[in-house]
């Protein structure tokens, strides 16, 4: 009983964090904070950080990781299943309605014609921003700017860019090798 | 696309997603626009948008869209589950315990290949965007190659909105949703006049 109470408690605060929190990823992290660690006591500080560092290794949508990681430590398994399908059922609720409507995608209505381009560019924006943000992040030697120009010039020569990511994986592995060495003589 | 093919292609992209859902727009755009065609680049685009506009995980709400295109509802109940069901699996398996290979030589040399290459990645979506919205007629660097500039322009109204919203992001506080939205009225507004 208390396990279902507690998965109950996890559908809503997700279901409510996804519904308001527009963007997604880790804008999240200040609601689930005074979601589950002020107001109800089930995450300490640590596992907030654990979290974060977790959601950043394990692939896959940021705020999804969140849920399941939240989810594990509060109720188990279905705990994790019942904050998953909080996060992702107001997303795929309002998608639907709005694609049962819109289906294809090209509008013709006079003003959906001027906000469309207009919201282009402001996403152009947003993913360029990110894409410095996380240059500064993740550039720390020559490697990483070789690899990241490389997979750039053959995924716009039409390389699949899933095929780029997990031939990287190898080059990374030398790397690492490559520069725990480095330390290691030092 | 079958909708159990729509899971296991979703479960791929999961998989791929280091970084976030950003990551699913260039997985997305290879294979709905140059691979399968199935949207144009500016429906593509739109898709987006629309993701970024609505609240939620922007991954969540492209799958959404996407998989219901594919093949209805039951294509984005398929495609969704699919992109969520890696992450499931990885998350709870870090939290029973893996979570102490974190720090690993397998876990840390897999990640320094993976983001350096989804960096590249996030840099093709910001070209796509860019050709999408400010450069209409293509990004520059293949004129420059042919040695002309073939059919390269710049759309102002475009420029105008990018360049408030980047500095907007950069310098303010402003969130990014609240931008979005504010590029979408400025739209509107030069539409109408």
């Amino acid at each position: 009983m208390k396990i279902l109470r507690r998965c109950l408690i996890l559908f809503w605060a997700f279901a409510k964090i996804a519904a308001v929190v527009l963007g997604g990823g880790l804008a999240m992290l200040p609601v689930i904070e005074e979601e589950f660690s002020v107001r109800k006591k089930y995450l300490s500080r640590d596992d907030l950080l654990e979290m974060v560092a977790l959601s950043q290794t394990v692939p896959g949508i940021i705020a999804a990781n969140c849920a399941v990681y939240v989810g594990m430590k509060v109720a188990g398994f279905f705990g994790a299943l019942a904050a998953l399908l909080g996060a992702v059922l107001p997303s795929f609720t309002v998608i639907l309605l709005i694609a049962v409507f819109f289906p294809r995608l090209d509008p013709h209505n006079a003003l959906l014609v001027g906000v469309f381009p207009g919201v282009r560019a402001a996403v152009a924006a947003l993913i360029v921003s990110t894409a410095f943000r996380m240059t500064k992040k993740v550039c720390r030697g020559a490697f990483e700017i070789a690899l990241g120009a490389a997979v750039l010039i053959l995924v716009l020569n039409r390389v699949n860019p899933g095929l780029l990511i997990v031939s990287s994986i190898p080059f990374g592995l030398l790397a690492r090798k490559i520069r725990l060495q480095k330390e290691e003589v030092q | 696309m079958t909708s159990l093919a729509l899971l296991w292609r979703f479960a791929s992209f999961g998989i791929l997603c280091f970084g976030g859902g950003y990551m699913l727009v260039p997985l997305l755009f290879n294979d709905l626009v140059t691979g399968r065609k199935i949207l144009d680049a500016v429906q593509f685009g739109n898709l987006v948008s629309v993701a970024q506009l609505t609240p939620g995980p922007v991954g969540i709400n492209a799958a959404t869209y996407a998989g219901f295109i594919e093949n209805g509802f039951p294509g984005s109940v398929a495609a969704t589950a699919g992109l969520v069901l890696p992450t499931l699996i990885l998350s709870m398996l870090a939290v029973l315990g893996l979570h102490k290979y974190r720090k690993s030589f397998a876990v840390q040399g897999i990640l320094t290949g993976v983001r350096p290459a989804a960096l590249g990645l996030v840099f093709y979506a910001s070209i796509i965007f860019l050709g999408l919205s400010v450069f209409p007629g293509g990004i520059p660097w293949r004129s420059f190659l042919h040695g002309c500039f073939g059919d390269f322009r710049i759309d102002w109204i475009s420029l105008a909105i990018f360049s408030a919203v980047f500095i907007a992001l950069n310098k303010t506080k402003i969130s990014a949703p609240a931008l979005i939205l504010g590029g979408a009225a400025l739209g509107a507004l030069t539409a109408l006049l």
